[in-house]
């Protein structure tokens, strides 16, 4: 399947992009050339040069090494969210599809009123609620999000519950639980991966809007859009503090918007305009 | 047509009270109390009951709630632990700039991607094409508050022209670079979306022939192409002014606008509880009714949809 999704041209660059950001982030004690949390205040706001070869930071850190550990939280944000919200969305989706009646009327108006909040609204309003914090947004980021995943997993649920197959199975007296464990779940597969690898550009501009907003990662901790915004205040006199984290958010989000397109095009062509 | 409406305006009130109900729970389950986070920890017991009985935070949460839904219909947002107003006069003060922000975004998506899109779909499979599809790429991908940085940086910073921040006199040059910025991500989905309507009419018969007719090329494209494949682009425009909503929660705080993105930030800033409340509520509510119209007026112009939606909801 992979070489299905490299042989499309966008879907290679998309490869690489993520490649480049893997790479970075699970090799970021080997590719960054200093400690991201390491102050140096005879360093302080260095333009790019041969040995930071993207400036230091007010405090004197290096920006290379900041923006390398970046990706970790980016990923780690992302990854997690998705997967929570996959978790949280497949099994109301498998419950609403399969029982259906109440139980489906109730997940779907509440899966309504979830995607009734503009944007990143509703993600806003908890964390005002619960406070900023790396892991109340990564947790909030994956509740918000499993509405969409629920609605794709249900209508996939419901396109097959009635095929012939699924009814000769309960005729011969199956449980309820082995048929979706062993026959919807499975059918819902493609779509899953689908959904997780679209949503994960998502979550890394979500995790990086929340920062900057200071809503989402707190100092010290090298996220790209707190660093963004940290930077914001020196723009006139050290532009790279705010420019270079921003190549970082669009390198990652292009990245997987490409494969995700990608894997959906080779996986499901039908849900093209999702 | 009045069936349809009639489903969707009787589907639009509990969606609506759901919103309205998700919200408060949201503040009052989540851990935290909204009255030390008002006064701080400094003040004494008494002070705080006193406080807690006067915003009913001493009585079983479904009173609060019955409180809350009832002042709601009342259009009572309650009232801001920071400032003492009334909440919907905040808001109701603060939306008009949002509201020119959203306007100015939209005319420029528009003017932008419907210009882009059928150029792309003119010259399909050209240099420029792929140039522009690419641009959309990258534009969607691209953080909207980086791309204020960056606006600000150049135009306000280099090249001097723009002002940075702010709403100044209110004249359209505070406004240009907030606007722009807003606008990113939203003129890449009209530009995709017009270039992908645009070809599905160009290889429409009355497109053949009127250029078999000698109709010039121009006249084709524009005046022929474009008036047919508009209609799924007025869609996403319309519902693109729900993401100018959240969207301007980033824009107008870069640029220090003071609309009602920059307002909810700084209640949140403040856990400011009751204004959080009101202006997510309001925008939610605002986004939906817009919503519900663009999907109306799409229904009345083009019946086909009505259809589809009434079988896939029935």
């Amino acid at each position: 399947m992979l070489r299905r999704v490299a042989s499309q041209k966008t879907g290679l660059i998309g490869f690489i992009l993520v490649a480049i950001v893997l790479l970075a982030a699970v090799a970021a004690p080997i590719v960054a050339p200093y400690d991201p949390y390491e102050m140096n205040m005879d360093e302080a706001l260095q333009p790019p040069s041969w040995s930071h070869p993207l400036g230091t930071d007010v405090l004197g850190r290096d920006m290379m090494s900041r923006l390398v550990y970046g990706a970790r939280i980016s990923l780690k944000v992302s990854v997690l969210s998705r997967l929570i919200s996959l978790l949280i969305g497949t099994l109301l989706g498998l419950l609403a599809g399969y029982i259906g009646g109440r139980i489906d009327t109730l997940v779907m108006r509440l899966a309504d009123v979830t995607l009734a909040y503009p944007g990143l609204l509703l993600l806003i309003a908890v964390i005002a609620a619960v406070g900023p914090s790396l892991s109340s947004l990564t947790i909030a980021l994956g509740i918000v999000g499993w509405a969409a995943v629920a609605r794709i997993v249900r209508a996939q649920v419901l396109s097959i519950k009635e095929r012939e197959y699924i009814l000769a199975i309960r005729a011969l007296g199956s449980r309820p639980e082995s048929i979706v464990l062993r026959h919807l779940l499975p059918n819902c597969l493609s779509q899953m991966i689908i959904i997780f690898s679209m949503g994960l550009g998502m979550g890394i501009m979500a995790e990086s809007s929340m920062s900057f907003l200071g809503l989402g990662a707190q100092p010290p901790a090298p996220s790209w859009g707190s660093m963004i915004s940290s930077g914001l205040d020196y723009l006139r006199v050290a532009p790279w503090l705010s420019l270079a984290p921003g190549i970082g958010i669009t390198i990652a989000v292009l990245g997987f918007n490409l494969l995700g397109d990608a894997f959906r095009d080779v996986l499901d062509p039908k849900l093209r305009n999702l | 047509m009045l069936k349809y409406t009639v489903k969707r305006l009787l589907f639009f009130v509990p969606i609506l009270l759901g919103v309205a109900t998700v919200t408060f729970f949201l503040i009052y389950v989540l851990p935290g109390d909204p009255v030390l986070s008002m006064v701080g920890e400094r003040y004494d017991q008494e002070t705080i009951d006193q406080l807690r009985a006067e915003m009913h935070l001493d009585r079983p949460i479904w009173v609060q709630y019955g409180h809350f839904i009832a002042a709601l219909a009342r259009l009572d947002l309650g009232t801001s632990y920071v400032t003492g107003e009334p909440v919907w006069d905040s808001v109701r003060e603060r939306f008009p700039y949002t509201f020119r922000l959203a306007l100015a975004a939209m005319l420029i998506s528009v003017l932008i991607g419907v210009g882009v899109g059928v150029v792309a779909a003119w010259k399909w499979r050209t240099p420029f094409d792929y140039l522009a599809m690419g641009g959309t790429v990258v534009g969607i991908s691209m953080p909207v508050f980086w791309l204020g940085v960056l606006l600000i940086y150049f135009f306000s910073m280099k090249l001097h022209v723009l002002p940075a921040s702010g709403y100044g006199d209110g004249s359209i040059r505070y406004m240009v670079l907030p606007a722009f910025t807003l606008a990113q991500a939203s003129s890449a989905y009209v530009a995709r979306m017009t270039r992908s309507s645009m070809l599905d009419v160009i290889r429409e018969q009355y497109i053949q022939t009127a250029r078999a007719k000698g109709v010039s090329e121009v006249k084709t494209i524009f005046g022929h192409g474009l008036r047919n494949a508009l209609l799924p682009v007025i869609t996403v425009v319309g519902t693109d002014f729900g993401s100018f909503l959240s969207g301007a929660v980033l824009t107008e705080s870069i640029f220090a606008w003071p609309g009602l993105g920059r307002f909810t930030l700084d209640a949140i800033l403040k856990r400011d509880i009751p204004a959080i409340q009101g202006a997510v509520l309001f925008m939610a509510a605002l986004f939906m009714t817009v919503n519900l119209v663009v999907d109306l007026a799409y229904a009345w112009v083009d019946p086909r949809i009505k259809l589809d939606r009434d079988e896939e909801a029935g």
